[in-house]
């Protein structure tokens, strides 16, 4: 059976936080904490709203396509023409530099070009992978912490899931992360299996987030992308898996991520 | 794109989960959440596009992209991804609001819309067939030649123009079933699941 299904978690993760005009710069805004920025939708340095609005209107049609029917689009297979239509970063990238030229928008002389230039390819992509990605990963923490799912999925792994050029040391985060919240399982999983693999109620994910091995590059949240433009995400980790890599013993019951998760968004308000 | 997956009682494992008294309401999540790792761990191994350009990360971004959502009759799997339908079902793709399509005939151009660059409709030979275009002016490329005497001249080369996109009138994509896990392989995840959730029920109920 194919059928549209929205993300529901990662659209009211999104849908909650509000567009928040700011001059701070993105070491400033990294000061407020993650729960200032589950709740307001900034970018560093950006005092035009009309932009910010767009962003949030893009980055909800690239994280929830919906379902047309279009006459052209009949086969066989698909009877009624169904197809999923939204937006993909390139499009969404023209129409953000078009609406910054309908704006009279120019860099400030010297940082054309760069992550400083609002136009900029690289400042357009980081915030919308960025917020794409934080709104998707909101959404399967939230379903990945169902007690059931936490039941038969006790543990989640770090992985990558894009290549980079230049990969940031992970292991050592994790290793010095494990160190600073005491969770010895964690440490030890590394050392043995090479994995990164961790209870989905280990500190150890918010301390990743939080940079508690310095970094100075992360978001704040217990889910990914913990840094930005990172390339690593989570995976869940069968019961059986996590018995298997010392994380709890058989028979042991498994505990949900230590987070409210009303915290992260709630159903129904915007 | 969704995949739904009824769970009936033909499937041996859920029988047994209700026979010891599990509702489908605990078992559909994990089912859910072991369904979307099956999709993600595909979508991973695909690999990124047919010419080796710098990926646009497209599989990646379905696995971010795929979830689950309950249903009274068992759990929907949906990639909420622009494409990944296209992928799956095939079809015909005819431009809207425009009169082509564009498809990337260089690197530069493979994850852009053509709006990004400046480019010229050009009607181009392409190997004895002409085609229409959108091309870039290439500004007059120089050639590094040493001399005799060690140095290094700069030769002028002809100014010409790069393709970065064909234009065509419509696109037909064939369907491609391996866009997702193969059905076999989604029933015995959700079985092996099942079959987990019954094996820590039964264990905890020997235990009470």
């Amino acid at each position: 059976m194919i059928a549209a299904s929205p993300f529901t978690e990662a659209i009211a993760s999104l849908a909650r936080r509000g567009v928040l005009p700011t001059s701070l710069d993105s070491a400033a805004l990294r000061e407020l904490g993650a729960q200032f920025h589950r709740q307001n939708f900034t970018s560093a340095q950006t005092l035009l709203t009309d932009l910010l609005d767009k962003y949030k209107t893009d980055i909800e049609r690239i994280i929830n396509p919906v379902e047309i029917t279009r006459a052209d689009r009949i086969t066989a297979d698909n009877p009624e023409g169904k197809v999923n239509v939204g937006l993909d970063p390139a499009y969404a990238r023209t129409q953000v530099k078009d609406l910054l030229k309908q704006l009279d928008y120019a860099p400030e002389e010297g940082k054309a070009g760069t992550l400083q230039d609002l136009s900029s390819d690289a400042r357009i992509n980081l915030v919308l992978k960025t917020n794409v990605e934080l709104s998707q990963g909101a959404g399967h923490f939230i379903q990945s912490n169902d007690p059931s799912v936490v039941e038969a999925f006790p543990a989640q792994e770090l992985v990558r899931f894009e290549p980079r050029v230049v990969p940031r040391d992970w292991e050592m985060r994790w290793s010095l992360c494990a160190s600073v919240v005491g969770d010895v399982a964690a440490a030890r999983c590394l050392e043995e299996s090479g994995r990164m693999v961790a209870l989905k109620s280990s500190d150890i994910w918010q301390a990743l987030g939080d940079g508690e091995d310095g970094s100075m590059d992360t978001l704040g949240n217990p889910y990914p992308p913990f840094a930005f433009n990172s390339g690593m995400w989570t995976q869940d980790v069968a019961y059986d898996d996590a018995v298997e890599l010392g994380l709890l013993k058989d028979g042991e019951d498994a505990k949900p991520a230590p987070l409210d998760l009303a915290s992260l968004f709630t159903f129904g308000k915007s | 794109m969704s995949y739904g997956i009824e769970i009936h009682d033909e499937l041996t494992p859920f029988n047994e989960a209700l026979k010891a008294g599990l509702q489908p309401g605990s078992i559909n999540p994990p089912v859910g959440a072991a369904v979307v790792l099956a999709f993600q761990n595909h979508f991973l191994e695909l690999s990124p596009n047919k010419q080796g350009w710098a990926s646009t990360n497209f599989w990646s971004r379905c696995a971010k992209a795929t979830h689950f959502n309950l249903l009274a009759e068992g759990v929907l799997i949906s990639v909420s991804q622009v494409g990944a339908r296209q992928r799956l079902e095939g079809g015909d793709i005819r431009p809207v609001n425009h009169t082509y399509l564009t498809i990337p005939a260089t690197e530069a151009a493979y994850g852009h819309t053509a709006r990004e660059f400046k480019l010229k409709f050009a009607i181009v030979n392409d190997n004895g067939f002409q085609r229409p275009a959108l091309v870039a002016q290439r500004s007059v490329a120089s050639q590094v030649t040493k001399t005799k005497t060690g140095k290094y001249k700069h030769t002028a080369d002809e100014v010409g123009q790069v393709v970065f996109y064909w234009l065509v009138r419509q696109v037909h994509q064939e369907p491609d079933p391996n866009t997702i896990p193969p059905e076999d392989e989604i029933r015995a995840t959700i079985g092996d699941t099942v079959q987990g959730i019954v094996d820590r029920a039964t264990r905890r109920a020997g235990r009470a």
